[in-house]
C-alpha cells in the first residue's frame, strides 16, 4: 500500500535580480506503509527543503504530493539539532507535548509512554534542553515527533551532530520503532553507510534533481550513475577512489538543456552540455539519470 | 634520553586542569605522553569530550590562559616549549605549527578579500615586495588546487564554498611552510566528496613538504584513511596507541573496539551496530581509575582503584588491566 506518492515536486527560491533558485526539480517517489527511504546527496541538493516540503515548512512550487491517511498529524518531522527541535524555554515533557498538536491537551500518561519508549528516563522530563545530554536530546526529539502515532517521520540528517557512540545506539532506536510501530521512514543523511543500515530504497539527490532511485542494496553495489559512483568512493576507507573534480554548478538559474553533473563526470561528452538526461528504468524500481549508462 | 634526530615532537606526561575540576583534582587531560617524528602522519581519535582539542591546542601554543597546563618535557624541533608563554613560541606558533580547524567560516575574517587575508600571513612570515607579495598569494592558492585564483584572489569567504574556505585555510597554515600541521576536525561538517578532495590535498602537500600532520578527528574511518598511527583517547587519557592496521585488525582495548562497532560502515545490519553505554564521565565528580571502567564491559575492581599505564610493544601500546587479546 503506497503511504506517500510524491510526482513532479519542485520548489524555486526567488532571489535579487529576479534570479531564481532551484532548489527541487520535477522529483518523484512514492513511499509504502512501513518502507524505508534514503535521501542523500551534498550540500545544497535540496534533501532537506523535500523533507520541508512534505511536513509543510515550505509550499511547494509544483507537483503533488499525496498522503493516504485520515489523520492530520501523520507526518513528523525529526530534526538535526537540539536547537531546532526543541524549545529551550520548555522542560522537556512540554517540549514532547507539543507534538500532540495545538488541538488536544496535554496526556501526561501518554507523554511518559512515549518518553519511555525512546528510552528517555522520566525524571528527565521536568528538565530543559540544556540540562540534558546530546544523545538525550536527539531522543526528545524523536519522542516529540512520535507522540502523535504518525505514519511517516521525516528524519533530516538526525544524528549527523551526535558521536559515533550515541549515533549507534539512536540509529537502533529509530530502527526497533520503525518495527514496532510500521512507521515509514524519510530518511534525510549525506552518510550513505547509514542510509545502507536504515532504508530499503534511496534516492540520490545532485542540484535538485534526482540522478538515481532504487533498491538500496542495488545501488549501493552497483551504481549506475557516475555521481553515485562518485558519492560512494569518497566516503572514507574506500580505497578505490573515482575523483569527482571541482565543485558543483550553481543552483541558481542553472541550465535547463543540461546534466548538471556534467563539469565534475569523468565520462561527460558534448550530449552531457546540451541536453538533460531523462530518468530511465533499468529494471523494476530502478532508476537513473545519465547518457552513458552503458558506458560509465 | 635523548631526541632522536628524526624527532619532531616530544612531550611527556602532559597534564591540563581547569579551574572547574577543583575540587575532584581530576585533570582534564591526565597523564598523555605524546612524540611525532618528521614527515608522520598520525590521528588523534575519540568522542567529544576527549580532550583531542586540548592536546592539539597544547601542542600548538593556543591554550586557553584558564588551564593550568604541566609536562615534564616538551621539546618541539630541540627547542623546549614546556612554558606556555616563552618567547621561544614566537616563530613556532603559526609558523613551525600551522592548524586547521573545523569551522573555516569562523576562522576567516567576513569583510576582508580572502587574497589579503592570506598576504597578511606571508608577509608575517616572509619580507617580500608588493608584486612578489601578489604571486606568492597566487602560488598558494594554486597550491590548495583553487581553481582560477587570479579571480579568486579578490572574493570574500561568503562567495565561497566550505571547501573552498577551508582550502583558504590550509592556505594560511601552510603560508609559514611549517614542520607539523595540526587539522583539528577540519573536514567535519563537509560533504564526503568535498572531505576526499580535502583529506587528499592534505596527504598530497603534506608529502611534498616532508611536513608531519596530527589528524584529529572523530571519524575512525577517516583517521584510518590517512594515518600511519592512531592514538585512542578517552576522558582526557590516551587508552590505545598503534599502527593503523594493528588497530582495526586487532583493537586490544575495550573502547577502542567499542568505536569500532558503533562504525557504521563496519556493520552489514543495524542489528550489528552497537553503542557505547553512558558517556564520558563527569570530570567534576570522582571518577574510576581507568576513566573507561564505568562503561567497560570487563571492569574489575582493579579497574576503578588503580590506574593502567600505556604499555607494550611501540607499535601497540594500551592502557587496560583487561586488554582484549
Amino acid at each position: 500500500m503506497t503511504l506517500l506518492d510524491v510526482k513532479a515536486l519542485k520548489k524555486y527560491f526567488p532571489l535579487a535580480r529576479g534570479q531564481l533558485l532551484h532548489a527541487v526539480e520535477d522529483v518523484s517517489f512514492a513511499i509504502k506503509a512501513g518502507d524505508g527511504l534514503g535521501l542523500v546527496g551534498e550540500s545544497g541538493s535540496g534533501k532537506s527543503t523535500i523533507g520541508r516540503l512534505l511536513t509543510g515548512l515550505e509550499l511547494a512550487d509544483g507537483g503533488t504530493i499525496s498522503l493516504d491517511t485520515s489523520t492530520d498529524t501523520a507526518v513528523q518531522l525529526v530534526f538535526q539539532t537540539a536547537e531546532e527541535a526543541l524549545n529551550p524555554a520548555f522542560t522537556i515533557e512540554r517540549n514532547i507535548a507539543v507534538g500532540l498538536g495545538k488541538n488536544r491537551s496535554s496526556d501526561p500518561k501518554r507523554i511518559a509512554e512515549t518518553a519511555r519508549s525512546v528510552g528517555l528516563d522520566p525524571e528527565l522530563l521536568t528538565r530543559r534542553p540544556h540540562q540534558i545530554s546530546g544523545g538525550q536530546q536527539a531522543r526528545a526529539g524523536i519522542a516529540r515527533a512520535l507522540v502523535s502515532e504518525p505514519e511517516l517521520l521525516v528524519l533530516d540528517e538526525p544524528t549527523a551532530a551526535l558521536d559515533v557512540s550515541v549515533q549507534a545506539a539512536v540509529l537502533k532506536l529509530i530502527d526497533r520503532l520503525r518495527r514496532e510501530r510500521s512507521i515509514a521512514l524519510l530518511f534525510i543523511s549525506h552518510d550513505l553507510e547509514v542510509v545502507r543500515l536504515m532504508c530499503d530504497h534511496v534516492l540520490v539527490l545532485y542540484l535538485g534533481r534526482v540522478a538515481e532511485y532504487g533498491p538500496v542494496e542495488q545501488v549501493m553495489s552497483a551504481p549506475a550513475h557516475p555521481y553515485t559512483r562518485a558519492l560512494l568512493s569518497s566516503a572514507p576507507g574506500k580505497s578505490n577512489r573515482v575523483r569527482s573534480a571541482g565543485e558543483a554548478l550553481s543552483p541558481i538559474d542553472p541550465p535547463g538543456n543540461a546534466c548538471l553533473f556534467h563539469n565534475r563526470c569523468p565520462s561527460a561528452t558534448e550530449t552531457c552540455r546540451t541536453s538533460k538526461p531523462e530518468l530511465i528504468t533499468l529494471r523494476d524500481g530502478w532508476q537513473a539519470a545519465c547518457h552513458h549508462m552503458e558506458r560509465s | 634520553m635523548n631526541i632522536q634526530p628524526e624527532r619532531l615532537v616530544e612531550l611527556n606526561n602532559l597534564t591540563i586542569r581547569f579551574g572547574a575540576n577543583a575540587q575532584s583534582g581530576n585533570a582534564t587531560v591526565d597523564h598523555v605522553d605524546f612524540h611525532l617524528d618528521k614527515g608522520e602522519f598520525v590521528a588523534l581519535v575519540g568522542e567529544s569530550g576527549s580532550g583531542k582539542s586540548l592536546l592539539a591546542h597544547a601542542l600548538s601554543g593556543i591554550l586557553s590562559p584558564a588551564a593550568e597546563m604541566k609536562s615534564d618535557r616538551f621539546h618541539f624541533s630541540g627547542v623546549d616549549l614546556s612554558d606556555p608563554k616563552s618567547n621561544k613560541w614566537h616563530g613556532i606558533r603559526g609558523r613551525e605549527i600551522g592548524v586547521v580547524f573545523q569551522n573555516p567560516r569562523a576562522a576567516l575574517s567576513p569583510v576582508r578579500k580572502v587574497g589579503k587575508q592570506i598576504a597578511d600571513v606571508i608577509a608575517e612570515h616572509r619580507f617580500l615586495r608588493k608584486q612578489a607579495l601578489k604571486e606568492a598569494v597566487l602560488e598558494a592558492l594554486a597550491a590548495v588546487r583553487i581553481p582560477d585564483p587570479a579571480l579568486r584572489v579578490d572574493a570574500y569567504p561568503h562567495e565561497l564554498s566550505g571547501g573552498m574556505c577551508q582550502r583558504i585555510m590550509m592556505a594560511i597554515a601552510l603560508a609559514g611552510d611549517p614542520a607539523l600541521l595540526i587539522a583539528d576536525e577540519a573536514t567535519t561538517g563537509l560533504d564526503t566528496t568535498t572531505q576526499a578532495a580535502i583529506v587528499s590535498l592534505l596527504r598530497q602537500q603534506a608529502e611534498a613538504r616532508h611536513m608531519a600532520c596530527l589528524f584529529i578527528s572523530h571519524d575512525l574511518a577517516l583517521a584510518k584513511d590517512f594515518a600511519h598511527r592512531i592514538i585512542v583517547m578517552h576522558a582526557g587519557q590516551i587508552v590505545e596507541e598503534a599502527s593503523v592496521d594493528r588497530l582495526f585488525t586487532s583493537p586490544r582495548h575495550p573502547y577502542s573496539a567499542a568505536l569500532t562497532k558503533a562504525t557504521p560502515a563496519n556493520a552489514a545490519t543495524v542489528s550489528e551496530l552497537s553503542g557505547i553505554p553512558g558517556g564520558i564521565p563527569d570530570l567534576r565528580r570522582s571518577v574510576p581509575a581507568c576513566r573507561f571502567a564505568g562503561r567497560c564491559e570487563f571492569a574489575d575492581t582493579q579497574c576503578w582503584t588503580e590506574r593502567p599505564e600505556l604499555a607494550g610493544p611501540p607499535d601497540a601500546l594500551v592502557a587496560c588491566w583487561r586488554p582484549l587479546s
